[in-house]
């Protein structure tokens, strides 16, 4: 196997799922004019993928393609909105927090792809309102009194999901720490990231700020 | 436990209460004093809050799978579903035509349909705004769109539309500022679904209607359930199935009548069915969906009753159609189509 997928093949899977794919995306985003700058994307992404690789579900890559490409719209959202006081703050949160949500080819991340993996796996062992509200907090930004509208339970019991997520993770995180000979602390930067920040905070020296 | 087990457990649920986007100015100054009681209070606040990074990753990525299976969900659904649409519409009214008694979709098929979509989506089809961010929805001339809102209610946009919507705790905000659209609300009656149309509001905990803006006013048709109408210039009235009200722009309301339902949702299925209407108006309903409009020059008798079906998609056909069945001459000019008598 190592033939290359042909674009009519790529074409007609999103032929049939465009539709449906759209229409999600709509609910997603919460407009047309995002949901089709994903779309348009998600097929170029694929399209190029599939110059150099065979792709054997043309389906579930584009889901998951597109699911991606959603991601990180609302996640530039969520940072957009998040700014915070200090440009300083801002500068040095982006250069730590350099993140790809899984497309084809990534960077290196503050965790490790199979750390990620794990993470979930850990949220998945618990009834599926723990990882449900998780998202929903972290992600849509919603408050527990909108998570619990949503999922039909009380705000207290959004919060016992919220203290979950967060004790398992926190749990899973130490243990990882432990593993690479890391102190239970702050999660470690790559070395790049590292180098990154410390000539940033020598410019910040040289211009006489703190 | 130990003392340092009790602090990293409250150091947790303070973070997941500062986590909750509501804390109130008492859980703050609770947490203030907290935090100073102890050093450790706060060393321990401050790991859980620098692994807030490490844990948008995880939500995130998670959210990213999630999106995805949902998706193949939906898509193996829609294959499984032979025809998605037909199911939520019971052959009753179809076929015996449309009376006020008979307009009753097969619900349970609808529900399990809508159910079934909400308890699969929960959380991952809720559009991600702010509150105060309206969600908007609008179609060009022409097309017609199905979107699925965060509650699991559906809205079906007709030709040329505009829709906001905006989901507060309390209540669901509809606001059509154009066009028309069919409502499949999902039943909530902790929260009325409210829909603002010219000079009418309409007002349900869940079910299926339709409303339609013109330059004039607004008409509201409700095809099952119950629909609470208040036009700006009177009192509300109570809408049941088979049933619509015309609210004129200053918000009169003309008498309820009842509706053909097999004509006033043939734009659900792409067509357009007149019964007896006057040509003039059967022409400016089909000139909603074109670029082009369709005029009729001198002699084209206006008044004309029109029966028959159209798919809409189609301009050439329908212009084809018109001609054959009045007699008459298309001529087509730079903005627009001329219907001529013959001869």
């Amino acid at each position: 196997m190592g033939e290359k997928t042909g674009r009519s093949e790529i074409d007609n899977a999103f032929r049939e799922e465009s539709d449906l794919l759209l229409r999600w995306l709509i609910s997603r985003l919460g407009n047309r004019h995002d949901a089709e700058d994903v779309m348009q994307n998600c097929y170029l992404r694929i399209l190029a993928f599939s110059e150099e690789n065979h792709i054997d579900n043309a389906r579930a890559l584009i889901f998951r393609t597109a699911s991606n490409l959603a991601i990180d719209e609302i996640r530039r959202r969520k940072r957009a909105r998040t700014s915070t006081m200090s440009p300083e703050a801002d500068e040095e949160r982006e250069l730590i927090a350099n993140i790809d949500s899984g497309a084809p080819d990534c960077e290196k991340m503050l965790m490790t792809r199979e750390d990620i993996t794990e993470a979930i796996e850990a949220l998945d062992a618990h009834p599926p309102n723990v990882k449900r509200s998780f998202i929903l907090s972290r992600v849509d930004g919603k408050t527990y009194a909108e998570i619990a509208d949503a999922l039909g339970v009380s705000i207290s019991a959004v919060e016992k999901y919220m203290i979950k997520a967060v004790k398992t993770l926190r749990g899973l995180k130490v243990e990882q720490n432990r593993q690479e000979g890391v102190p239970p602390s702050l999660p470690e930067p790559s070395r790049n990231q590292l180098r990154r920040i410390a000539k940033y905070r020598a410019l910040l020296a040289q211009a006489g700020q703190k | 436990m130990n003392d340092q087990e009790t602090i990293n457990e409250e150091a947790l649920a303070w973070s997941v209460r500062a986590m909750s986007g509501e804390m109130t100015v008492a859980e703050r100054e609770t947490l203030r004093a907290w935090l100073n009681a102890d050093p450790r209070h706060a060393a321990a606040f401050e790991e859980h809050e620098d692994l807030s990074g490490m844990f948008d990753e995880v939500a995130f990525a998670a959210a990213a799978e999630e999106g995805a299976k949902e998706l193949m969900r939906l898509s193996d659904r829609k294959r499984a579903d032979a025809h998605p649409r037909e199911t939520r519409r019971a052959p009753s009214w179809r076929a015996s035509g449309a009376r006020a008694s008979r307009i009753a979709i097969d619900r349970r098929q609808a529900v399990a349909a809508g159910a079934a979509l909400f308890v699969a989506g929960a959380g991952f089809l809720l559009a991600t705004r702010t509150p105060v961010e309206p969600l908007s929805l609008a179609t060009a001339i022409g097309e017609q769109q199905e979107v699925a809102l965060e509650d699991g209610s559906q809205v079906s946009l007709n030709t040329n539309s505009r829709l906001s919507v905006v989901y507060t705790r309390r209540e669901r905000q509809v606001t059509l500022l154009a066009g028309e659209a069919m409502f499949d609300v999902e039943k909530n009656p902790e929260r009325p679904f409210i829909v603002d149309a010219s000079a009418v509001r309409i007002e349900v905990t869940g079910t299926r209607f339709n409303v339609r803006r013109a330059t004039g006013g607004a008409t509201v048709s409700v095809i099952e359930g119950s629909v609470r109408v208040t036009p700006a210039g009177s009192s509300a009235v109570t809408l049941s199935p088979g049933q619509s009200l015309f609210v004129s722009a200053n918000g009169a309301a003309e008498p309820v009548a009842s509706f053909d339902a097999g004509s006033a949702l043939a734009w659900t299925e792409g067509k357009a069915r007149f019964r007896e209407t006057p040509l003039r108006e059967a022409i400016a309903d089909l000139n909603r969906y074109y670029q082009k409009p369709i005029t009729l020059a001198r002699g084209v008798p206006v008044e004309a009753p029109l029966t028959g079906e159209f798919d809409v998609a189609d301009q050439t056909s329908v212009v084809r159609a018109l001609s054959a069945a009045f007699s008459l001459t298309a001529t087509e000019e730079t903005d627009r189509i001329v219907l001529r008598p013959v001869g």
